[in-house]
């Protein structure tokens, strides 16, 4: 990798740092969510558990937030 | 009716209703400058495989920067209206309200409290989106060229309350969230259809989500004059319709 490609990427470190923070949070809350709560509205403990891993790019999370978690 | 407010708050905290509202409105702020920061690069190595294609320019600047703010604004915007649709509808298919209203909460206070409470969501969602994205873009190429930056945030601001006044209305007599959702896409897809006829469609709503122009000096705040006074009368009307509807519907 050249020192312009290096460049490149520290130009990207401000924006990068702070989605990797926010995506690590979300996904180890919405863990802990799912493995905290018996009851969803939709789908089962362990097809959430791989939604939430697979998806782990915000998508997974917010699904469970939005589809899967029981209203309280 | 302030405490139905606060309970309405409660519980959009507790249905985790304002969290996810708020991640999607973060994630698409910096998302959105990422994508502005890509696209130049991606074009490059594009570039560098196809003989022939030339690039004009190599480095994104603020207006693609802010281009982008208006084009992904769209999808938090549309996550909150379908997060939001079954607000009304899912307390009368439960009968919630029915108590609420024989101790002698009005009808039109139920009204006015869920729709405030939504635009106080939309307005602190939409608010920390535009914060995020002002940092990044003043961050990386410095904000001193926009112009109009209040107003031309404030009127995508202001659409996002109409489609939410028109989703008021549509709540008042549908019975679910579905319906709501019709009703509202139905409403917005006329608007959109409309803008073809290219008389119209300064003139329409939809126009309020042109603020890039206004940004870079294009249009001047006048342009917005008619597009400002359909939006403020047509949600006053829905918010009047919507509390009249409301009276006869059954709970």
């Amino acid at each position: 990798m050249s020192t312009a490609d290096l460049e490149k990427i520290k130009d990207f470190l401000p924006l990068l740092i702070p989605l990797v923070i926010i995506e690590l949070g979300l996904l180890a809350y919405t863990l802990w969510h799912i493995n905290t709560h018996e009851n969803y509205k939709h789908g089962t403990r362990a097809l959430w558990n791989v939604v939430a891993i697979v998806g782990m790019q915000f998508i997974g999370p917010i699904l469970y937030f939005i589809i899967g978690k029981e209203d309280e | 009716m302030s405490a139905f407010f606060r309970k309405e708050m409660t519980e959009h905290m507790r249905r985790k209703r304002i969290f996810v509202i708020g991640i999607l409105f973060l994630l698409f702020a910096v998302l959105g400058v990422v994508t502005a920061k890509l696209t130049p690069l991606i074009l490059e190595m594009f570039a560098d495989q196809m003989p022939g294609f030339t690039m004009d320019k190599t480095e994104s600047d603020i207006w693609d920067a802010w281009g982008q703010y208006f084009k992904n604004i769209d999808i938090p915007l549309i996550v909150f209206l379908i997060l939001w649709s079954g607000s009304f509808t899912t307390e009368y298919q439960k009968h919630t309200l029915i108590p609420l209203v024989t101790k002698g909460l009005s009808r039109t206070g139920i009204f006015v409290s869920k729709m405030a409470s939504a635009a106080l969501v939309w307005t602190g969602g939409y608010a920390l989106y535009f914060g995020v994205f002002y940092f990044y873009s003043d961050f990386y190429w410095g904000n001193g060229e926009l112009k109009n930056v209040a107003l031309s945030v404030g009127m995508y601001w202001l659409y996002g309350l109409w489609l939410l006044g028109i989703l008021g209305l549509f709540s008042s007599f549908a019975d679910t969230a579905m319906q709501v959702l019709l009703g509202v896409g139905g409403v917005f897809f006329v608007c959109s259809f409309s803008e073809f006829v290219p008389k119209l469609a300064p003139k329409l709503p939809t126009a309020l989500t042109g603020g890039l122009g206004l940004m870079q000096g294009r249009a001047v705040p006048s342009d917005f004059t008619v597009p400002f006074v359909i939006v403020m009368v047509s949600i006053a009307l829905c918010t009047a319709g919507g509390i009249a509807l409301i009276q006869k519907k059954q709970l």
